[in-house]
C-alpha cells in the first residue's frame, strides 16, 4: 500500500482536495484574510463548509460571538450580473426587511433569493443555537457565475454566434445581531482617505 | 506606372459613384453628371468600357469604404475597459432602490403594499368565490340559463329577509366568513 502511495500518486491526491473530507474540526484563524478575490471564495474551502468551522471555547471575559450561518443556492437559471443588483440591495438589512423587501421586487432572481434567505434563517434556529429567528441580519450577500451551457444562435448570411445560457448561485451570510448602523460616506472622506494613503508611503531603498 | 494610375483612377470614380449614390438615396444633392466625364484620357480603353457600361463599379475597397464613408453609421472607437462599464452598470440610477411602503395587513398580518389588495386575503376571497360559482353552476344546470333577478348567497342558519323575496337564493352549507358582510 505505502508504495502507491508514490510519485504521481501523492501529487493526485494532493490536486483533488475533496477525495477525502476531512471530518476533524476545522480551527478558527485569528487573522481574517484580507484582499482576497472573490472567486477564491468558490475555490476552497466552499461556502457550504463554511458552517462546519468550531471555535475554540470563549474566555470567561471575551465578549459573546455573534452566531454565524452560510448558505446558499447553487446552479439556477437566472443571470449574475442580475442577480447581483439584488444582492447588493439586500446587504446590511435585517432579516425581516431583506425578506419584505424581496417579496414585493418583480426580479426573477428575488424568488430565488426569498427561499434561500427562509432557509438559512430555518436553519439558523433549529442548528446554529439562535434563540430569535428575527435577531438576523445579512452580513455578506453575493452572486456567483454557474456552469454555462453552451447553444448555437444562427445570424443571416451562414453567421452563427455562440449564445451562453446563463445559470448562477447565490451566497448568503446571516449573523445574529441587529444590523450594524450604515455610515455615510462623503467624498469628503474618501478624499481624506486618499489623501492620508498618500501621506502614509514610504519609499524604500532611498537616502 | 500606366497600370498604377489607371488603378487609382478606377478606385477614385468607385468611391466618387458610391458616394453619389448614398447621396442621392439620402436626397441631399440633385443629380450630377456622370463622374467618369471627368476625368482624362489616361484610363486604358477596356477600363473605360467597362465603367461606362456596368452600373456597380466593385472597388476592391467598397465595404470598408462604405464604414469610413461621410454620412454612415457610427461605431465604436476603443473597447470599453471593465472599469468603465462596471461604474457605468453599478452607477446610482441602476441599483435597485428600497421601497418605503411595505406594511402588515391589519387582517391577516401578512406583508403588503400601501396601496394594493393583500395577497393573502384576496386569495380567501377568490377560493370562496369560486366555490360560490361552483354552486350556482350546479343551480343553473348548464350555460345561457342566467335568470334576470339578482342573487343572494345564504350561509347555514340564515333565511331570506323581505328585502331578499324576488331574488334567487344560492345557499353555500358552511359558517358565514367574518369578512363577508350581508
Amino acid at each position: 500500500m505505502a508504495t502507491a502511495l508514490t510519485g504521481r500518486g501523492l501529487a493526485f491526491i494532493r490536486a483533488t482536495p475533496n477525495l477525502f473530507p476531512s471530518r476533524f474540526p476545522w480551527v478558527a484563524a485569528p487573522q481574517q484574510l484580507s484582499c482576497l478575490h472573490t472567486s477564491a471564495l468558490l475555490e476552497a474551502p466552499r461556502w457550504e463548509q463554511k458552517n462546519r468551522k468550531v471555535y475554540p471555547p470563549q474566555l470567561p471575559g471575551e465578549p459573546r460571538r455573534p452566531a454565524e450561518i452560510y448558505h446558499c443556492k447553487r446552479q439556477f437559471k437566472y443571470s449574475k450580473d442580475k442577480l447581483w443588483y439584488l444582492a447588493t440591495m439586500v446587504k446590511g438589512l435585517s432579516i425581516d426587511e431583506a425578506i419584505a423587501q424581496l417579496e414585493f421586487n418583480d426580479k426573477k432572481g428575488a424568488k430565488f433569493m426569498k427561499e434561500v434567505l427562509l432557509e438559512a434563517q430555518d436553519m439558523a434556529v433549529k442548528n446554529h443555537n439562535v434563540e430569535y429567528k428575527s435577531n438576523l441580519y445579512v452580513a455578506e450577500s453575493t452572486s456567483g457565475k454557474g456552469k454555462y451551457l453552451k447553444r448555437i444562435r444562427y445570424h443571416g448570411r451562414g453567421m452563427f454566434g455562440i449564445m451562453d445560457k446563463v445559470y448562477c448561485h447565490y451566497f448568503v451570510k446571516l449573523v445574529e445581531g441587529p444590523p450594524p448602523a450604515k455610515t455615510e460616506r462623503t467624498s469628503f472622506d474618501a478624499a481624506k482617505d486618499y489623501v492620508d494613503e498618500l501621506k502614509r508611503r514610504t519609499i524604500i531603498h532611498s537616502l | 506606372m500606366f497600370t498604377v494610375a489607371s488603378f487609382v483612377q478606377s478606385l477614385r470614380t468607385s468611391l466618387q459613384l458610391i458616394e453619389n449614390r448614398l447621396l442621392q438615396a439620402a436626397g441631399l444633392e440633385r443629380q450630377l453628371a456622370p463622374a467618369l466625364a471627368a476625368h482624362g484620357p489616361s484610363v486604358l480603353p477596356q477600363l473605360n468600357n467597362g465603367q461606362e457600361t456596368e452600373e456597380e463599379v466593385e472597388g476592391p475597397c467598397q465595404s470598408p469604404g462604405l464604414l469610413d464613408g461621410i454620412l454612415w453609421m457610427a461605431a465604436p472607437k476603443k473597447r470599453r475597459t471593465i472599469e468603465v462599464n462596471r461604474t457605468r452598470r453599478r452607477s446610482e440610477s441602476k441599483l435597485i432602490k428600497l421601497k418605503t411602503n411595505i406594511e402588515p395587513c391589519p387582517e391577516c398580518g401578512h406583508l403588503k403594499q400601501k396601496h394594493i389588495l393583500c395577497g393573502f386575503c384576496y386569495a380567501k376571497v377568490c377560493r370562496e368565490t369560486a366555490k360560490i360559482r361552483n354552486q350556482i353552476k350546479e343551480v343553473e344546470g348548464g350555460p345561457f340559463r342566467a335568470p334576470t333577478v339578482e342573487t343572494v348567497v345564504l350561509y347555514e342558519g340564515e333565511t331570506a329577509n323581505s328585502q331578499d323575496k324576488d331574488k334567487r337564493i344560492i345557499e353555500r352549507p358552511r359558517k358565514r366568513p367574518s369578512w363577508f358582510n350581508v
